[in-house]
């Protein structure tokens, strides 16, 4: 283990990788200040630029665009009360009425150590925890390895909002469908091609995730009318009139000695739980931020309580430390087990198969370099968040004054050339826009996106798995109660299943 | 024709969507060849889309039957706010105009090539979204292109096509 840390410093520390992860937290800052675009769309973006580089350097330029964006979203959150993420919208609760007060620069400072202290904390329970996971999931067979791609998928209950499971659930077979587009693995027979070569290898998976995160994103920020009204500009309507002054004056970004003191039990406890919650494949870095969020409102005392939602130091600080833990959490199903915890790490995923790397536990013992980089990474990527970014986020707000009528083409010419520049070939910017506009619409009809490329990137290994274990137990499907590893992935999936149906019946029960 | 609106929910038009598409991957699996041997596995090239097919399908009922449940204050609120729909009629005009440009994009490519296609394709959707400077429209297009073809064909060394256009008129080489 000390061996791969070494390793993974090494590598993590190279000259190119560390301008990698500060370009990273640089580009997923910026990226996740921009109202309606969070970490997911930022990864997206990122794809075309990463397959030049090695596994290594690439995963590390999206991982420091992931914190990059998580913390951009919270900048957002509380200059503007737009958060970038689903994850920040529990930073505006106190952030913004902070900010409102004149006190922007301290819940922007508060929130870049809260951040800096989740993810160190979290990064450091990943090095623990990722190893002795892959060590047990070693021992993983192909049944055991089935059984987790089903535990996978039940990570679109996350990816689902409130009413949205059956929305989700037809999303992920729709991923699932477009999996099966192409060669068939075992037999090599072509499916669904309609006797196009071009489709032979299937569909590809940047210009997926490009057409259904990237394009759909900014064009759906059109459609929402955002580029009519852009908050960040002075002298706009709606949230902007507010803008203007924050941004001309962040005030001191100093915490008091006795603000120090009351919040760094509430970072610690939070941390933990932030972490703890992001291991959950499929729970995310948005519940662990309402979970700390309750539990600090909880904890604290009466009259202490009240302050929350009025711009409480401890109301800002518990998401935001949870929140980063658990963007760093979701990274131990991403690398132990293969399976994404969230919707951006879904795209990290899809990013290693790109790489030809095989997810899963596997990767700890073929590329060493991968995984240990990624882990030690992300002590230099907040260590960058918290040095680089903080003291460079009024520049950066001032970016965001580039009109949006200018920045939304900028853009998408940045998804379609992305796209291009792998294949050089047009048809791809129109298949492109033709998924875009599917998307748009089933976004529009109430269907999550991410469960798509849930589907698409585990439907192979599923299918592939499944395969071998049927020829390992002669056609029958008894290693999901014989085999003790499967049996038990088996049991923690249905127990994902029936949580929220749990939840509901107890909640009429009170 | 409240009625239909009722009935008609966003869920349920998405349900009936999925159900054809089920329905139509269903049909087409009929199209993926077999082997001989297929018959003993248990498992073969058409066993993952039927399952997927069956699934597809029970989801998409499943969706149907509970997608009727839009609480009535929505229908109320949607009917109010007849001037957020004029804007959204606009936005989604705007919205259609920018995918199309970025698909006519595609085909400028091919004619136009690498600059001077993305130099239109900006100028064309500053327009689209409501800038009507000449100055940024055109200053802005053609200094973001500049910037970008600079940085693709001597930053990273990437070849980018020279344009038919220009190669018919002996402007460029292929």
């Amino acid at each position: 283990m000390f061996e791969g840390i070494a390793s993974g410093l090494g590598t993590a520390l190279a000259p190119f990788n560390l301008l990698m992860v500060t370009l990273g937290c640089f580009a997923g800052t910026f990226i996740g200040l921009l109202p309606g675009l969070g970490p997911i769309s930022a990864v997206a973006l990122m794809i075309p630029l990463t397959y030049g580089l090695d596994p290594a350097s690439g995963m590390i330029l999206m991982a420091g665009v992931y914190y990059g964006a998580v913390f951009g979203g919270s900048t957002s959150s509380i200059l503007i009360n737009a958060p970038g993420t689903a994850s920040t919208v529990a930073t505006s609760f106190d952030g913004y009425p902070l900010a409102q007060s004149g006190q922007a620069g301290r819940a922007l400072a508060l929130a870049a150590y809260a951040s800096f202290c989740g993810g160190t904390i979290g990064a450091i329970a990943l090095l623990v925890a990722a190893p002795l996971l892959a060590q047990v999931a070693l021992g993983f067979q192909s049944p055991d390895y089935f059984a987790l791609m089903v535990l996978g998928l039940t990570a679109i209950t996350a990816m689902a909002g409130r009413g949205q499971m059956l929305q989700a659930a037809l999303m992920a077979v729709l991923g699932l469908m477009l999996g099966t587009v192409g060669a068939d693995a075992t037999s090599g027979l072509p499916r669904f091609t309609f006797g196009r070569l071009d489709l032979i290898d299937g569909f590809s998976f940047l210009l997926l995730a490009m057409a259904t995160f990237a394009l759909a994103e900014v064009v759906g920020s059109v459609l929402a009318g955002k580029h009519r009204n852009n908050p960040l500009l002075p002298g706009e309507q709606g949230s902007g009139s507010s803008v203007a002054p924050v941004n001309a004056a962040l005030g001191s970004m100093r915490l008091t000695a006795a603000e120090v003191r009351e919040v760094a039990p509430v970072i610690g406890r939070s941390s933990v739980l932030g972490f703890l919650v992001g291991v959950l494949p499929g729970v995310g870095a948005t519940l662990a931020s309402f979970i700390a969020y309750g539990v600090e409102r909880n904890l604290a005392p009466q009259a202490l309580r009240a302050r929350f939602g009025k711009g409480s130091l401890r109301g800002l600080a518990a998401p935001e430390a949870a929140n980063n833990a658990a963007s760093t959490g979701s990274f131990v199903p991403l690398l132990t087990l293969g399976i994404p915890g969230s919707g951006t790490t879904a795209i990290m995923l899809g990013a290693l198969v790109a790489y030809g790397i095989q997810p899963g536990p596997r990767l700890f013992v073929d590329h060493p370099e991968v995984f240990w980089s990624v882990i030690v990474s992300m002590y230099v990527g907040n260590l960058v968040l918290l040095l680089l970014n903080l003291p460079l986020i009024p520049y950066l707000a001032r970016l965001l004054r580039v009109p949006t009528q200018l920045l939304v083409p900028m853009v998408i010419l940045f998804c379609v050339v992305g796209v291009y520049l792998v294949s050089f070939n047009t048809v791809d910017i129109q298949i492109m826009v033709v998924i875009a506009l599917v998307a748009l619409l089933l976004k529009g009809l109430g269907f999550p996106m991410a469960p798509v490329l849930l589907g698409f990137i585990l439907g192979g290994y599923l299918e592939d798995n499944l395969q071998r274990a049927l020829i390992l137990y002669d056609g029958s499907v008894r290693f999901l109660w014989e085999r003790p590893a499967s049996l038990g992935i088996m049991g923690v999936t249905l127990l994902f299943l029936l949580w929220p149906m749990l939840e509901r019946w107890r909640g009429i029960n009170r | 024709m409240s009625t239909q609106a009722q009935w008609l929910t966003r869920q349920r038009v998405g349900a009936l969507l999925f159900l054809a598409l089920s329905l139509f991957y269903g049909w087409q699996i009929q199209d993926i060849p077999q082997l001989p041997v297929d018959a003993l596995e248990a498992m073969n090239a058409r066993s993952m889309p039927w399952a997927l097919a069956a699934v597809g399908v029970i989801l998409s009922l499943a969706l149907f039957v509970a997608g009727g449940d839009t609480p009535p204050e929505q229908h109320q609120e949607q009917d109010i706010q007849s001037d957020a729909k004029r804007y959204q009629f606009a936005n989604i005009l705007t919205a259609i105009a920018l995918l199309v440009w970025t698909a006519l994009y595609a085909t400028l490519l091919g004619w136009l090539g690498f600059f001077a296609a993305t130099a239109a394709f900006l100028l064309g959707g500053f327009f689209l979204l409501g800038e009507r400077r000449p100055t940024i429209l055109i200053g802005v297009a053609f200094a973001a292109a500049l910037l970008l073809y600079g940085l693709l064909r001597f930053g990273f060394g990437l070849y980018l096509p020279a344009g038919s256009l220009w190669v018919l008129f002996g402007l460029a080489h292929v």
